[in-house]
């Protein structure tokens, strides 16, 4: 019986995100939250060894109220249990002060075998929370899953790396993050998501795991503003019929060191 | 009162969390599994059976059927949001689904217990497809005039007669097949005497006499069937003889907020797809939608869009509360929505110009899949009957028919 965590994040959705042409500043107001999408991969490999050996799989994640139209999508999916760490002001938690509550809340959820999240939220992409989660909780890490077996009480996984495939073991318990490409998660049925409306959601607030919010902010790094970045295309135009433009293309791609 | 209802409320849309979340589902699924298909299926006039069986395993295939006949118990609502999101991407899936509701439906109002449990999980879980045979060459909003003939021998019925513009007929392997068991008592009471039959693919002398070739809609086929001395038990029939037409018009008044809704996904994709291109494509040194005979054009298309999406939501509203009002709402959002569609499809064409009638751009299909709509589930004229003579029974206890 294998006991799977797997964290979750609600994000704003960065396709509905409005940007203004002139500063470059991102709009947030009144845009959509949605699951950050590679969780949703995260969640269906925690759901194929819960298939694979049994097993329990509890999602959990910190954010605001909104943040329950996630976990009740993972419910969709197949979760367990789902916990949610309410607190409006989460957005302003760096790495190191999320890493410290869910520390806090995975203490008090019980014995966890096997936790697991995505490499990046869709959002900032700092890659930082497990890491630090994993320093705290004492677990050994493996990043960038690609693939993942549990057998005998141990964790197997591919890490997709930049030239190179690492396959790794880890004793359980243990901490995974997974790349995108790890699985194409399930979509749930019509039943499947009305069931998971009516499934209960453990809610704590930062008091019920004994965190001051006030000290929260102290030492971390202060995210002050966020605007967006626009790359102007480079449009060129190859002449000629189609096999003198393509050597050309093929040439230009060379030059640029795209192609060798 | 505020006429046709009672009061504002009665004008309200409700959406629960889940419809939300069921929304995006689907339109994950069209958008990713689908849309990259549209190519080949439109090539093939077929959509390809790991697509249905997907389809079938997601349980899209019957969403409305309850839950204990292996459906899942889902709401109008829900059904509207399935064929809206199949609109949008691929119409024609929309009706390869929407026809196993017009073999359901009937069934869950009017099947015997038996019958229910034979035929519905099946197809509800999308391992049997099934179809709605109704129409012939000469009758097909005028259900009544069908010619189709069943006679009872003993305990058993044979049915001889010809249905054409059978939408799945060529992979279903269960039918609902309308015949006249005996002739009308008058002029005025043609819709008498009539009675469906359920109908197995492989029964001797039932057979598919021809596949129809169309403009649109193309991957759900429309065949022809052939019903020669076929023999069937007093058990297959479906409700009580003589009920057919009582029967067909109850299917056709759920089928209705479907088409409505499937032609409101395609009103919506040609609003996407003309705003998109029209803030990419320059002309005069200006982008289209810099142009004001363009902006008329995407602002007239979003007013009837926005107004069919209300309609549509609307009339499911009013079928899931079990109000009897839904049935002029319902034709109300069929005859609009249909129509919306239709102009909206032809102003893309206009905004994307020669673009638009290449048929990569998948432009033109828009105006090629939106036709039928206007037709089919009861014409839009007949729609507007409908509106009209509902209206006078039920707000002034009036039967323009009974007189």
């Amino acid at each position: 019986m294998l006991n799977i965590v797997v964290l979750v994040k609600h994000v704003y959705d960065e396709n509905q995100l409005k940007v203004d042409r002139e500063s470059g500043k991102v709009n947030f107001e009144g845009v959509p939250g949605k699951i950050s999408d590679f969780d949703r991969s995260a969640l269906e490999a925690a759901l194929v060894l819960r298939s694979a050996g049994g097993g329990k799989v509890t999602s959990l994640t910190l954010g605001p109220e909104e943040a329950v139209k996630s976990l009740r999508e993972v419910m969709a999916m197949g979760a367990d249990q789902t916990i949610l760490i309410k607190d409006q002001s989460f957005y302003k938690m760096d790495a190191a002060a999320t890493a410290r509550v869910l520390h806090r809340a995975l203490e008090k959820a019980g014995p966890v075998d096997l936790l697991i999240c995505a490499e990046g939220s869709v959002d900032s992409y700092t890659s930082l929370l497990a890491p630090m989660l994993a320093e705290k909780l004492h677990l050994p890490l493996i990043t960038y899953a690609q693939s993942l077996q549990v057998k005998d009480g141990t964790v197997r996984a591919e890490r997709a790396l930049e030239k190179r495939v690492e396959v790794v073991e880890a004793k359980l318990p243990a901490f995974v993050t997974v790349t995108g490409e790890i699985n194409d998660p399930r979509i749930p049925t019509l039943l499947q998501i009305m069931a998971a409306m009516k499934k209960p959601v453990s809610t704590f607030t930062l008091a019920d795991l004994g965190i001051d919010p006030r000290d929260l902010g102290a030492g971390g790094y202060r995210l002050i503003e966020y605007s967006a970045k626009s790359r102007e295309r480079r449009r060129a135009m190859l002449e000629g019929t189609v096999p003198e433009a393509v050597s050309k293309l093929v040439d230009s791609l060379a030059r640029e060191g795209l192609v060798s | 009162m505020v006429f046709p209802l009672a009061e504002l409320g009665d004008y309200a849309i409700t959406f629960r969390p889940e419809h939300e979340m069921f929304r995006k589902v689907v339109r994950e699924f069209f958008e990713k599994e689908v849309e990259p298909r549209v190519s080949e299926i439109e090539e093939n006039d077929r959509v390809p059976d790991d697509l249905l069986k997907k389809m079938g395993e997601m349980g899209l295939q019957g969403i409305a059927v309850p839950q204990e006949y292996g459906g899942q118990g889902g709401d109008q609502v829900s059904v509207a949001i399935f064929c809206e999101e199949a609109g949008r991407v691929y119409p024609a899936i929309m009706t390869l689904v929407g026809v196993n509701g017009l073999f359901t439906v009937p069934i869950m109002l009017f099947g015997t217990e038996e019958q229910k449990g034979r035929y519905l999980p099946p197809v509800a879980k999308g391992e049997k497809h099934s179809a709605h045979a109704t129409t012939e060459a000469g009758a097909g909003s005028d259900v009544a005039g069908i010619q189709t003939r069943a006679e009872r021998r003993g305990d058993r019925w044979v049915l001889n007669g010809r249905k054409a513009f059978i939408s799945g007929g060529d992979i279903a392997d269960y039918f609902v097949v309308l015949t006249r068991t005996s002739p009308p008592p008058s002029r005025k009471e043609r819709w008498k005497g009539l009675t469906f039959f359920i109908l197995e693919k492989g029964m001797r002398g039932f057979s598919v006499a021809r596949k129809m070739n169309k403009s649109g809609l193309k991957g759900s086929p429309i065949v022809e069937l052939q019903l020669d001395n076929v023999e069937v038990p007093d058990s297959n029939r479906l409700g009580n003889e003589g009920d057919g037409f009582k029967i067909a018009m109850e299917t056709f008044d759920h089928a209705r907020i479907g088409v409505a809704a499937q032609a409101l996904g395609i009103a919506q994709s040609a609003f996407e797809k003309s705003l998109n291109y029209a803030m990419q494509r320059s002309t005069f040194d200006r982008l289209l939608i810099q142009q004001q005979a363009i902006d008329n054009y995407l602002a007239d298309m979003l007013m009837k869009l926005v107004s069919a999406r209300h309609m549509v939501y609307w009339a499911s509203c009013l079928a899931d509360a079990g109000r009897k009002e839904y049935l002029i709402a319902a034709s109300m959002a069929k005859a609009y929505a249909t129509e919306a569609a239709e102009f909206a499809a032809i102003k893309a064409i206009s905004i994307h110009g020669g673009v638009g009638v290449v048929m990569d751009s998948h432009i033109e299909r828009m105006l090629r899949d939106v036709e039928i709509t206007k037709v089919y589930e009861g014409s839009n004229e007949i729609q507007r009957l409908v509106i009209i003579r509902q209206l006078l029974r039920q707000t002034l206890g009036f039967d323009p028919m009974g007189i």
